[in-house]
C-alpha cells in the first residue's frame, strides 16, 4: 500500500502498466462475451441493450483506458533509464496522474451497476447518441468522467516525460544519441500535448450539453463533435502505437546483434509519421461529405511512406546480423511485424474514399482496426514486456511458455480477426448483436469466436508465465540480452537512483560501443 | 527539445497550408491544423526563451520517495468530477480532500527545498 504512494518513476510506471493490464483483462472479458453472443445467429447470451453497453465499454476500455496509459507507463519506467536520468522531472505530478488514472476505468465500468446501465454510444460517443434525450442515464455521465480523468492523466504524464527528456539527459546524451524508443516517446508526446486538450474540452462541453445548456445541439453540432473527437482519436491510434513499435525496433537490433539501421532517418520518419497522423482525422468522416476527402485520402495514404521507412529499418537491421530468431522477444517482434502489416495494408485500401464507401461500417473496418491495434499495440506491448521483464523484475520469463504464448497468440489473432474481412465483404455490419443466417456468416463468426477463446488461452499462458517467473524464474543479471542502451548498464531491477555510475555515451547504442571497443 | 518541437510544429503548419491552398480545407480545418502547429511552435519558442528545454546543470537533487499528498490531491479531483454526476455533496468532500492534498504538497515541497539547500550549503 505504501508503495502505491511512491513517486519513484519506476514504481509509478509499473503501477500504471499493471493497472492498465487489469483494465485490459476486463476489456478482454467483454470481448469474449461479445464473441460468445456472435458465435451463432440469434440472441443467446445477451440482449441487444446489454450488447450495446458491452461493445461500447469494450472499445472504450481498450482504446481510452488501457492502451494510452500502458504506453505511458512503459515510457515512465524506461525513458529515464534510457537517457541516464536518476528520476523524472516532477515525480509528484507523475504520482498525481496515476491516482487520477487508477479509478477512471472503474468509474466508467460503474455504469454497469447504476440504474439503466452503462453508456451505449460506441467508444466514439457520436452525438446525438450521447445527448440527454437519447441517454439520460448516469452511465453516460460516468463514461464522460472516466474518459476525462484517464486522458488528463495521460496528458500530465506526457508533460512529465517531455520535461524529463529535455532536462535530465545524462552527460553526452545529445538528442540524436537518444535511443529510438525515447524518440518515439517524444513524437508521441507531441501528439498528446496538442490533441488531448481538445478532447478534454470536448468532453466538458458534452457534459455541459447534457446537463446545462445546448452546445452540440446547435446546428452542425453533431459534425463538430466528430471534428473534435476524431482530431484526438486518430492521433490516439499512433500514441498507442509509436512507443511499442520503437520497442520492437530495439528488440530487432538487440536480437540481431547489430545497431538499429538508419537511426537518424527513423527518428525523422517517426516525427513525420506523427505529423501526418495528426492530419488524417477526416478519413473517419468520409461519409459525412463535410470534409475534403481528397486531402484526407492523400495524407492517410502518405502515412505509408514513414511506416515503410520503419519497416525497412527493421529488415535492414536484421540483414547480415546474427539473429537470435527463437528468443521469445524476437518471436513477438516478428508477430508484430506480420500482424501490423496486414492492418497497415488494409488501411491503405480504406484510405480510398470509393473503397471506404463500400465497406464503411462493415466488419472490414473492424478487422482493419483490430489488426492495427491488436496487431500493433498489443503485440508490440507483449514484445516490450518479454524484452524488459528481466530489467523490471530481475527474473527471466520462461522461454518455453513464452513460445507457447507466441504460437497461441498468433493463431488466435489470425483466427479471430481474419474472418472479419470476409464477413465485412459479405456485408455484415459492425456493432450489431445479431445477424441473419446467410451462407457462410455463421461459420466465419464461429471461427472468429473460437479464435477469441484461443487468444484468451494465450493470455492465460502469459499470466502463468509471469506468475511462475516472478517466483522461480532464472536470475537475469543487469544485461541478459546484450542490450544496447543505458537501461542495461544498471542492476535489474534498478535501484532508486537508477545508476551508480554511467558509461560514456558516444552514440545511441553506448553499451554496444563498449562491447565493440573491448573486442 | 525546442528544435524537434519547432520542426514538428512547422510540419503541421505545412500540412495545414497544403490543405487550405491545394485542397479545400475550411475554417474549422484551418483552425485545428494551424492551431496545433502554432501551439507546438509556441512551446518551442517558450522552451528556447526560458532555457527550460536545455539540460539541467548537474548537482544534488532530491529523490522524493513517497507522496501521500499527491495521491490525496488526485483523489480529491476524482471526487469533484464524480460529484458533477452524483451531487454537490461529493464535490464539497472532494474539494476538501484537494485542499488537504495541496496543503500536503506545499509542505512536502518546502521540506524538499530545505533538504536540498542543506546538502548544497552545508
Amino acid at each position: 500500500m505504501v508503495g502505491a504512494l511512491s513517486t519513484d518513476h519506476k514504481r509509478v510506471g509499473m503501477a500504471t502498466m499493471v493497472t492498465a493490464l487489469v483494465y485490459f483483462a476486463g476489456g478482454g472479458i467483454m470481448a469474449l462475451l461479445i464473441r460468445g453472443e456472435l458465435a451463432q445467429p440469434g440472441l443467446q447470451l445477451l440482449d441487444r441493450d446489454l450488447y450495446n453497453q458491452l461493445f461500447t465499454l469494450h472499445g472504450s476500455t481498450m482504446l481510452l483506458i488501457f492502451a494510452p496509459a500502458v504506453v505511458m507507463g512503459l515510457g515512465l519506467y524506461m525513458v529515464p533509464l534510457q537517457i541516464g536520468a536518476g528520476d523524472v522531472v516532477w515525480p509528484r505530478l507523475a504520482a498525481f496522474a496515476y491516482w487520477l488514472y487508477a479509478p477512471s476505468g472503474l468509474i466508467m465500468w460503474a455504469g454497469f451497476a447504476v440504474k439503466d446501465g452503462a453508456a451505449r454510444s460506441g467508444w466514439h460517443a457520436f452525438y446525438p447518441l450521447t445527448d440527454a434525450f437519447q441517454q439520460p442515464w448516469m452511465g453516460m455521465d460516468l463514461w464522460i468522467i472516466g474518459v476525462f480523468l484517464s486522458q488528463l492523466a495521460v496528458l500530465l504524464w506526457g508533460a512529465v516525460l517531455l520535461a524529463t527528456i529535455a532536462r535530465r539527459r545524462a552527460p553526452g546524451m545529445t538528442l540524436l544519441r537518444m535511443p529510438f524508443f525515447t524518440w518515439s516517446m517524444v513524437a508521441t508526446i507531441f501528439m498528446v500535448v496538442t490533441t488531448y486538450p481538445i478532447v478534454e474540452g470536448a468532453l466538458v462541453a458534452l457534459f455541459i450539453d447534457r446537463h446545462a445548456t445546448s452546445v452540440f445541439t446547435l446546428p452542425g453540432g453533431a459534425v463538430t463533435w466528430q471534428y473534435l473527437f476524431w482530431f484526438y482519436a486518430h492521433p490516439l491510434v499512433y500514441v498507442i502505437f509509436f512507443p511499442v513499435m520503437a520497442a520492437v525496433a530495439e528488440v530487432f537490433a538487440t536480437f540481431s546483434r547489430r545497431r538499429l539501421f538508419g537511426h537518424r532517418t527513423s527518428v525523422i520518419a517517426v516525427l513525420v509519421f506523427a505529423a501526418l497522423s495528426s492530419s488524417v482525422w477526416g478519413h473517419h468522416m468520409f461519409q459525412q461529405q463535410d470534409v475534403d476527402n481528397r486531402y484526407f485520402s492523400f495524407t492517410t495514404t502518405s502515412i505509408s511512406v514513414p511506416a515503410s521507412i520503419e519497416y525497412f529499418a527493421f529488415v535492414a537491421t536484421m540483414w547480415g546480423g546474427r539473429v537470435r530468431l527463437f528468443a521469445t522477444p524476437m518471436l513477438f517482434a516478428l508477430g508484430f511485424a506480420i500482424t501490423f502489416l496486414i492492418g497497415g495494408l488494409s488501411g491503405i485500401l480504406v484510405a480510398s474514399p470509393p473503397i471506404d464507401n463500400q465497406v464503411h461500417d462493415t466488419y472490414v473496418i473492424v478487422a482493419h482496426f483490430h489488426y492495427t491495434i491488436f496487431g500493433g499495440t498489443v503485440w508490440g506491448l507483449v514484445t516490450a514486456i518479454y524484452y524488459w521483464f528481466p530489467k523490471w523484475t530481475g527474473r527471466m520469463l520462461d522461454e518455453r511458455l513464452g513460445r507457447w504464448h507466441a504460437g497461441l497468440m498468433f493463431l488466435g489473432t489470425v483466427a479471430t480477426f481474419f474472418p472479419w474481412f470476409v464477413l465485412g465483404i459479405f456485408g455484415m455490419r459492425r456493432e450489431v448483436a445479431d445477424y441473419p443466417d446467410w451462407p457462410g456468416w455463421a461459420a466465419w463468426n464461429l471461427v472468429s469466436s473460437i479464435g477469441s477463446a484461443v487468444l484468451a488461452v494465450s493470455f492465460l499462458v502469459f499470466a502463468v508465465n509471469v506468475w511462475r517467473s516472478l517466483r522461480r524464474g532464472a536470475v537475469a543479471g543487469p544485461d541478459p540480452w546484450d542490450g544496447h542502451s543505458l537501461e542495461w548498464a544498471t542492476a535489474s531491477p534498478p535501484p532508486r537512483e537508477n545508476f551508480a555510475t554511467l558509461p560514456a555515451v558516444t552514440s545511441y547504442a553506448p553499451l554496444l560501443d563498449l562491447r565493440e571497443a573491448a573486442t | 527539445v525546442s528544435r524537434p518541437a519547432a520542426f514538428w510544429g512547422l510540419l503541421m503548419c505545412v500540412l495545414a497550408a497544403l490543405g487550405v491552398t491545394v485542397f479545400s480545407g475550411d475554417g474549422q480545418f484551418a483552425a485545428q491544423m494551424f492551431g496545433i502547429g502554432g501551439f507546438m511552435l509556441l512551446i518551442a519558442v517558450v522552451l528556447l526563451a526560458t532555457g527550460l528545454g536545455e539540460r539541467r546543470a548537474p548537482g544534488p537533487h532530491a529523490l522524493p520517495d513517497l507522496s501521500p499528498a499527491a495521491a490525496a490531491a488526485a483523489i480529491g479531483v476524482v471526487l469533484v468530477c464524480l460529484g458533477a454526476a452524483w451531487g454537490l455533496w461529493i464535490v464539497w468532500i472532494g474539494a476538501g480532500v484537494v485542499a488537504v492534498g495541496v496543503g500536503g504538497l506545499i509542505r512536502e515541497l518546502r521540506a524538499q527545498r530545505r533538504a536540498v539547500r542543506e546538502v548544497r550549503e552545508p
